[in-house]
């Protein structure tokens, strides 16, 4: 609705005589933008100890611990760990206490300001590896598993569209930590439609390869390290 | 009135005035549109790829959510029977809704339905839910509240007379406020997005190696790009421009002011106004873009962040552009 004595000048509608609405609308876009302002800042969600343990935390407190050595700052990696966390560990409380009253809109209406993108670069990325065996092969042996789907990897690209679409990819990176029943689900999914594409398959393979992507002019690290790999047999028909 | 309070007072008209401006509501159509188609190809994959119950359903009906044993348990599942046809139907409606939001009919309620049922289906699925899933909400609510109906739609076609008239019908001018806000959301984001690259990779002291590392995920990168140390220093390029782009997010919003403001004074002032600096900034963003949708495999992100470009300008500035440009070109013309 135009507020009376709407007037147009240099291609802007300006409202010069604003009525109680006017008023009440921008005191509400002023609340609604500090608290976005809050959601956005970059006050952590949570933080935990276990996330000071992991390799790309590590790596990342180590290069810090050496940026501030070369600035004469002396600090341990368990120093500069235990200091992060206790920061972060207050901002995560402010977050959630300033946050709090606003939790039941934000989950209703699945709106807020998460915009942590690619903070941290995983030099650690895990690569989705499905492997499949036919009957006859030694149960327990390393012999005998062909891979179907390996990420990136054009000769093992079974069910491709399927895997890398980006709510799924959401799925199984979201447990490349600490696997939880989502991946159990999403095992048990991927195994089903392998048996069923695959007659020849008796059992499946899933899990991670993880590698560690070392920047240009560093020694490379060869390491490829199997992870929550899982192994399911076809199931006994009936 | 004291000389503080009279300043305060003159503030908060100046706020109020903003928020009460109203335009022409063709540049939230355009966003409704490319917004709605993004999201309805985003969801007909879904389908297309037989992932609708898988995603969304629970897992007695193969779905990968542990939907059922969570605190509190979606509305969705609450509501209705924890099915597969359950899932499709919540499917269905976002079908249904965006396609309405798409053709503009019954605009801000189709917003709204979308809005609750990508909420739903994020609460199934949090792990399925990403940052772009997330922006889309903030959006829908945005277009819910805002008259991108009014024009370019079936609401102004078909509801001339009447209460439907005045709640979905035509309108010349609408609230500008939701285009300001969307514009505010994109700034918000692209900001926020830079501050917290706080790794050090993403800074000189890392050798702005983020995006080489980031392209070198088999997760995230739409190619093997093993070959990528060749070109490093483009990799620290994209990585430095990445930043300057997210942090520049802050003073460029000051770009918007200035335009609005230009007949007052100031160097600071002048020299945006006559630099345009935020078009650069804008065209940086689109090569940001460009950029990951080619190297990338993150979905519609970056087709769903450019389909918000179009809120940075007011709905006057391309025909007035255009306008200009014909005049020029008539002038010309009768010249020679």
């Amino acid at each position: 609705m135009a507020s009376p004595g709407v007037v147009e000048a240099r291609g802007l509608v300006q409202a010069p005589g604003l009525l109680p609405r006017d008023h009440v609308r921008a005191a509400l876009i002023a609340v609604v933008l500090l608290v976005s302002g809050i959601a956005a800042s970059p006050m952590p969600k949570s933080v935990r100890r276990a996330h000071f343990e992991t390799p790309i935390a590590i790596e990342e407190v180590d290069r810090w611990v050496g940026i501030l050595g070369g600035v004469g700052v002396t600090v341990t990696r368990k120093e500069l760990a235990d200091r992060t966390y206790t920061v972060g560990k207050f901002f995560a409380d402010l977050r959630g206490t300033l946050l709090g009253p606003f939790k039941g809109w934000f989950r209703v209406t699945g709106t807020g300001q998460g915009w942590g993108l690619f903070t941290y670069p995983d030099s650690y990325p895990h690569q989705l590896v499905i492997e499949v065996r036919a009957a006859g092969s030694a149960p327990g042996s390393e012999d005998g598993w062909r891979p179907i789907y390996a990420a990136l990897d054009p000769d093992a690209a079974w069910h491709r569209d399927q895997l890398a679409y980006r709510r799924v990819r959401g799925v199984y990176d979201g447990n490349t930590r600490k696997p939880g029943p989502s991946y159990d689900n999403f095992v048990a999914w991927a195994s089903r439609q392998a048996f069923a594409d695959l007659p020849d398959a008796a059992e499946v393979r899933i899990g991670f390869i993880r590698t560690h992507s070392t920047m240009p002019g560093v020694q490379p690290d060869p390491e490829r390290l199997p992870k929550f790999q899982r192994v399911v047999a076809r199931p006994v028909a009936p | 009135m004291s000389g503080p309070m009279r300043a305060v007072t003159r503030a908060w008209m100046g706020w109020a005035g903003v928020w009460a401006r109203q335009e022409s509501p063709r540049v939230l159509a355009v966003v409704r549109i490319c917004v709605a188609m993004v999201l309805l190809y985003d969801f007909w994959k879904v389908w297309d790829l037989e992932l609708v119950s898988t995603l969304w359903g629970v897992p007695e009906a193969g779905g990968f959510g542990d939907v059922l044993s969570r605190t509190p348990v979606p509305e969705l599942y609450r509501w209705l029977p924890p099915t597969v046809a359950t899932a499709y139907g919540a499917w269905a409606v976002m079908i249904v809704a965006l396609a309405c939001l798409a053709a503009g009919f019954l605009t801000p309620v189709v917003a709204l339905v979308a809005l609750l049922v990508s909420a739903q289906l994020a609460q199934v699925l949090p792990l399925g839910d990403r940052g772009i899933d997330l922006m889309m909400r903030n959006v829908l609510l945005l277009l819910a509240l805002s008259g991108a109906g009014r024009t370019w739609s079936l609401d102004a076609r078909l509801f001339r007379t009447g209460l439907l008239a005045r709640l979905f019908g035509a309108r010349a001018l609408v609230p500008a406020w939701p285009r300001y806000l969307l514009v505010v959301q994109l700034l918000v984001m692209y900001f926020s997005a830079g501050i917290q690259k706080t790794s050090v990779t993403w800074w000189p002291l890392g050798d702005y190696g983020a995006l080489y590392l980031i392209l070198q995920d088999p997760s995230i990168a739409a190619f093997r790009f093993a070959w990528l140390e060749r070109i490093f220093p483009l990799t620290q390029l994209a990585a430095m421009a990445t930043m300057v782009f997210e942090l520049g997010a802050a003073p460029i919003a000051l770009a918007w002011w200035f335009r609005d403001t230009r007949l007052r004074p100031g160097r600071l002032r002048a020299l945006y106004n006559r630099l345009e600096l935020h078009k650069l900034w804008m065209f940086i963003g689109v090569l940001l873009h460009v950029g990951i949708a080619a190297s990338m495999n993150l979905g519609i992100f970056p087709y769903a962040m450019l389909a918000l470009y179009p809120a940075f300008f007011h709905p006057d500035e391309l025909p007035r552009r255009l306008r200009a440009r014909a005049v020029g070109a008539v002038e010309e013309a009768q010249a020679a």
